[in-house]
């Protein structure tokens, strides 16, 4: 006892921790809070997960854009899609002088065009390099640039061509998800048909989403978070039992 | 329904303030100041070199013309090239673990402790991970061998750093020892600083402070050595191409 007596007194490590020291109560209820907290963050992300089933099914509905919200015929861009410094053009304000195009005469021969309702899927990923029209139900590249939305806001009414967006080649050796102004390193691996073709993995998120009847993903999440929550509650009632023992 | 990276930052903001008030009291002020400076620091260092070499990234709603449909719908606060959130996401869960592990094996050795503190984040993190990607909150481009959509090596890595870091906090700041061969690199490194000699458990405890930050660069230089011997491991095994934006 007096041996420790000289080293609270010599070390100040020694000191420092006795003050830092939390009282035993109150460590518990601190050890209890992080273990209840993680169980009820565990507990939001298992929700969060179940709510994801269907993105996890089918993983490119989240690479796809959102429907437009403007009713059908409305071809005015959203505000928010323009670049600043860029004003809106007014789409459905003609010049006076100008009478309005009507919409349902049309020429005999010439088929009617369909309204969004009726225009045919396009593929979402469409080959580098190519043109895609740029009509309203379609959705616009990932990688388009703005400049490609605002030539469409300025097309002029009665254009007989077909406006198109160009789509910029894409060099898929480079690494394309990185940060704006790094330098990710290329890859020299040969060209693969995309994820989910040839993984070796044991199974990849869509399918596991769509395995045992649309329920694989939920069984999954399922799983894991019961065995982590037996892991947190073997931790928790330890702290209870060690606050009953003394 | 689409998890917005937005929903991720909230929640992660939100258990942040429990999990500091929690761990402040458990472990005592200065130790939790300590654990979260160590562990930001740590995870920081990590995911921003993924980030750099290609293996991961978090700027899926910054590439795609998707994010300017919402408000705020990327990532709000950065560090550098890697959210703030994610930091926080994984102090959370190396502070629960190391807690929850201390509380589980009180009695056995720190080696079983930090396997022990690594095993429950895995498990975390086979929960987290599968819901971050299908909802894009961070995406995976490395070739390399991939579970549900999750590589390998982000497994192993999570348990490993976990297992590394908790080891490090335990043997530093909890119960100070030192490495015989850690030592003679301390005594001309970090102790040289505060001129001091003495064995970790005489020193105070800003001077171990700095000790277990030394010790953290020692550690992370050892688990890169370790993690990348494991990626290329698995790329040369892999046969899975690239994610590409337009898939």
């Amino acid at each position: 006892m007096a041996n420790k007596r000289i080293e609270l007194e010599q070390y100040k490590y020694y000191i420092d921790l006795l003050v830092e020291d939390p009282a035993r109560k109150k460590a518990r209820r601190g050890v209890a809070t992080l273990l209840i907290a993680a169980m009820v963050m565990s507990l939001a992300f298992f929700v969060l997960g179940f709510l994801s089933n269907d993105t996890a099914g089918s993983l490119t509905d989240i690479m796809q854009k959102p429907p437009a919200k403007a009713p059908a015929g409305d071809t005015q861009v959203p505000q928010q899609q323009l670049p600043e410094g860029i004003p809106q053009i007014p789409q459905q304000q003609l010049p006076e002088g100008i009478p309005p195009i009507p919409q349902q005469q049309l020429p005999e021969g010439i088929p009617p065009i369909p309204s969004e309702t009726e225009q045919p899927q396009v593929p979402v990923s469409p080959s580098p390099g190519s043109r895609l029209p740029a009509t309203d139900a379609i959705a616009m590249p990932f990688d388009a640039p703005d400049g490609a939305l605002l030539a469409r806001a300025q097309a002029a009414p009665g254009q007989e061509t077909t406006p198109t967006v160009d789509i910029p080649a894409v060099d898929e050796s480079a690494p394309d998800s990185t940060a704006p102004g790094s330098s990710a390193p290329t890859s020299s691996a040969p060209k693969k048909t995309g994820p989910g073709t040839t993984t070796r993995g044991a199974a990849s998120l869509s399918k596991l989403a769509t395995s045992a009847g649309g329920r694989g993903f939920e069984i999954y999440l399922l799983a894991v978070f019961f065995v982590l929550m037996i892991a947190l509650y073997v931790a928790l009632r330890r702290v209870r039992l060690e606050a009953k023992a003394k | 329904m689409k998890g917005n990276a937005i929903v991720f930052e909230i929640l992660v903001a939100a258990f942040f303030v429990v999990f500091y008030i929690g761990g402040a009291r458990a472990m005592g002020r200065l130790r939790h100041l300590t654990f979260l400076a160590g562990a930001i620091l740590f995870s920081l260092a990590i995911e921003t070199t993924a980030v750099l070499a290609g293996l991961d990234n978090f700027y899926w709603y910054a590439t795609n013309s998707y994010f300017k449909h919402y408000p705020l719908g990327g990532y709000v606060i950065w560090l550098g090239v890697v959210p703030l959130s994610v930091i926080l996401l994984w102090y959370m869960v190396a502070m629960t673990s190391y807690v929850g592990a201390l509380h589980i094996l009180p009695s056995r050795s720190a080696w079983a402790r930090a396997a022990l503190a690594g095993g429950i984040a895995t498990l975390f993190y086979l929960l987290i991970e599968p819901i971050a990607v299908a909802n894009r909150w961070w995406v995976f481009n490395a070739k390399s061998f991939y579970l549900i959509d999750v590589p390998l090596f982000a497994v192993l890595g999570v348990f490993l750093s976990v297992f590394v870091f908790t080891l490090v906090f335990h043997w530093t700041i909890t119960e100070p020892r030192d490495n015989k061969s850690l030592k003679k690199l301390e005594d001309r490194t970090v102790k040289r600083v505060f001129k001091s000699k003495k064995l970790a458990k005489n020193l105070s405890f800003h001077q171990l402070r700095a000790v277990f930050f030394f010790r953290l660069v020692v550690a992370f230089v050892a688990y890169g050595a370790v993690m990348s011997a494991i990626v290329v491991a698995l790329w040369a095994v892999a046969n899975r191409g690239q994610i590409k934006p337009t898939w």
